[in-house]
């Protein structure tokens, strides 16, 4: 580990972090309005009248979430259609049909969020797919993400109001509208400006240095890339996602990218505040938030400078699967934000991660994704469990726990019971079927540990619908596509409506005043208990399998 | 599915690999739907019980 490498570390995260403070307080004002104002602007009327929906009627959880699921099926299907019949469609490059399980794992992929790709998108997706099919989905995805996260806000906010917790077809309208697609323009323009391209070229023949001749693939990247870490989505135009030189070419663009993935989770926590009339309680949930991905983002550092052996020594870090203008600090930071937040967008190769900078990196998918996690899941997930620490802190002091005024009660903690439960399950289970069935094993390129790490990397990312990949596990089989599948769907669905039911039982409760015994839930005292209860349950439930796994590997 | 007459001995009907095809899509399309419904029924029972 160099000095100037050091102070490359530091001076980056500091930038990041003066940067996301610059932008926390007028953005997050700016998110509340967005979802409290009665207004609706003319663009949104159309839409809602293109939809036939009356967007000013207040949906009970039921109905919000029925209008999610259904929304939410029909892209399914659109995409799944798009995939099949992406050889017919315009501009497709020559690229032939995906088969049903890639093309079901993919349209998966992108409604749930996840953006898990089995395929090389350079080599298997046409324009109109990439721009109709999946950059329309990087919208759409995020805003059902943000707007879950809003209407379990509603549920905080609201009393006695027979769980009627907002309107989906609002939320979503406007946070396509008002927020992804004007910030998605000033970052396209931001984007280009440091030199990510933005063009309809086939491929273009460009002479090498050595005098040979290379094709290269122009595109729409620059458009897509916005969305795709403003949205925490990560699907990249290309293969090498942002590691490719045309949709990541400088340190500049790279930690723009960066930031462009944390502003939103780490602004909702603002919004957030603002709606239930009490900031204090926003700035604990983003302590708490920030505090994780720094513990990360540091401990990741260190593990890629330090790396072991004497080659990693020489050269002043761990370099393997690294591109040489980020640096071990530029892709440390852009690993540890990338699966902090859901997005699994990738500028190095994860797989050449050193064993405790990848153990890191699935640490901080394992969380939950919530340090600070996807647009909308990362609020909804830290609130999940800031309901568990004041259940907990209930039970040490023989009170009846109470968050926001709002009584945890036994059907509320089944709910939260229920959620946390989900996605290890899905985890643990998807993991033990690919170890033990031969069309697993058939994938698995690595045998022991690693072999292990490279499985976990990919249930996890999967469930936890961050979608990034260790890559050295062999996924475009049918076994991987249908399972991996199941895994995003149910780890995006499930937790969805169980924090909608939530959001109901909230906003049908009264609100109750508090006394001198209610536990303070805005102090640094609380922090700590959240962010060691999201230690503590990630911490028993995956001990076990990470001891097999990234700590066995990097002990021995 | 697509289904052919077998002109000879033989099975009387044979899948193509088309009709495979057709029949994972269909499969997925079911999965995709079934899971979606079963969330909704779900959660439906339990709004009712919210409600009463």
């Amino acid at each position: 580990m160099t000095m100037s490498e050091t102070w490359t570390a530091v001076g980056q995260i500091s930038l990041l972090v003066a940067a996301l403070a610059a932008v926390h307080l007028p953005l997050g004002a700016y998110l509340a309005h967005v979802y409290t104002s009665p207004r609706h602007l003319k663009v949104e009327r159309l839409g809602y009248r293109l939809m036939r929906v009356d967007a000013d009627a207040e949906q009970r959880w039921t109905s919000y979430l029925f209008s999610l699921l259904g929304f939410s099926l029909v892209s399914l299907l659109a995409l799944y259609a798009l995939g099949r019949l992406q050889e017919h469609l315009p501009m497709n490059l020559g690229v032939s049909a995906f088969d049903p399980a890639g093309a079901w794992n993919t349209a998966v992929s992108f409604v749930s969020n996840t953006n898990w790709q089995w395929y090389s998108g350079e080599a298997a997706a046409g324009h109109v797919y990439q721009m109709v099919g999946l950059a329309v989905q990087n919208f759409v995805s995020a805003a059902v993400g943000i707007s879950v996260a809003i209407a379990l806000v509603r549920g905080f906010a609201r009393s006695g109001t027979d769980g009627r917790v907002g309107n989906f077809w609002s939320d979503l309208t406007r946070t396509c509208v008002r927020v992804l697609l004007p910030m998605a323009l000033l970052a396209a323009v931001a984007l280009l400006a440091t030199g990510v391209i933005q063009s309809f070229d086939p491929h273009t023949a460009v002479q090498t240095v050595s005098g040979g001749s290379q094709h290269l693939l122009g595109g729409p990247v620059a458009s897509q890339e916005a969305i795709k870490e403003l949205g925490t989505n990560g699907g990249g135009f290309f293969n090498a996602n942002s590691a490719h030189p045309l949709e990541n070419p400088t340190p500049v663009s790279n930690l723009l990218e960066i930031f462009l993935l944390l502003v939103i989770p780490f602004t909702l926590p603002r919004a957030f505040g603002l709606m239930v009339r009490d900031t204090r309680q926003g700035f604990a949930i983003v302590s708490v938030m920030g505090s994780l991905f720094l513990a990360g983002a540091a401990l990741l550092t260190w593990a890629e400078m330090s790396g072991p052996g004497l080659a990693a020594q020489a050269a002043g870090g761990a370099l393997e699967g690294k591109e040489l203008r980020f640096g071990t600090a530029g892709s440390a930071l852009f690993a540890a934000a990338t699966t902090g937040t859901s997005t699994g967008a990738v500028n190095s190769m994860h797989d050449s991660l050193t064993a405790p900078g990848g153990g890191v990196a699935v640490f901080n998918m394992l969380l939950g994704e919530i340090a600070p996690g996807g647009v909308g899941s990362g609020l909804y997930g830290m609130l999940v469990l800031a309901i568990v620490a004041v259940f907990i802190a209930g039970l040490m002091v023989g009170r009846t726990p109470e968050y926001l005024g709002k009584k945890i009660g036994r059907q509320e903690i089944t709910l939260v019971a229920l959620y946390i439960l989900t996605v290890p399950l899905l985890v643990l289970v998807g993991t033990a079927l690919a170890i033990s069935l031969p069309a697993g094993q058939a994938g698995i390129q690595e045998a022991g540990p690693h072999g292990l790490s490279e499985v976990l990397y990919a249930m996890t990312s999967a469930a936890n619908n961050n979608g990034s990949a260790f890559a050295g596990l062999t996924v475009a089989t049918p076994f991987y596509n249908t399972l991996l599948g199941v895994l995003m769907l149910v780890g995006r669905f499930v937790p969805v409506a169980l924090v909608l039911a939530l959001a109901g039982r909230f906003a049908s409760q009264k609100t109750v005043p508090a006394t001198a015994g209610t536990l303070p839930t805005h102090q640094p005292l609380f922090a700590g208990l959240l962010g060691s209860v999201a230690l503590v349950v990630v911490g028993l439930t995956f001990i076990p399998v990470l001891s097999l796994g990234p700590i066995v590997e990097s002990l021995s | 599915v697509h289904l052919s007459c077998a002109p000879t001995a033989g099975p009387a009907v044979v899948l193509t690999s088309e009709g495979v095809t057709d029949m994972a899509d269909l499969a997925y399309i079911l999965l995709t739907v079934a899971f979606f419904a079963s969330v909704a029924l779900v959660a439906r029972r339990s709004g009712d019980r919210d409600a009463s």
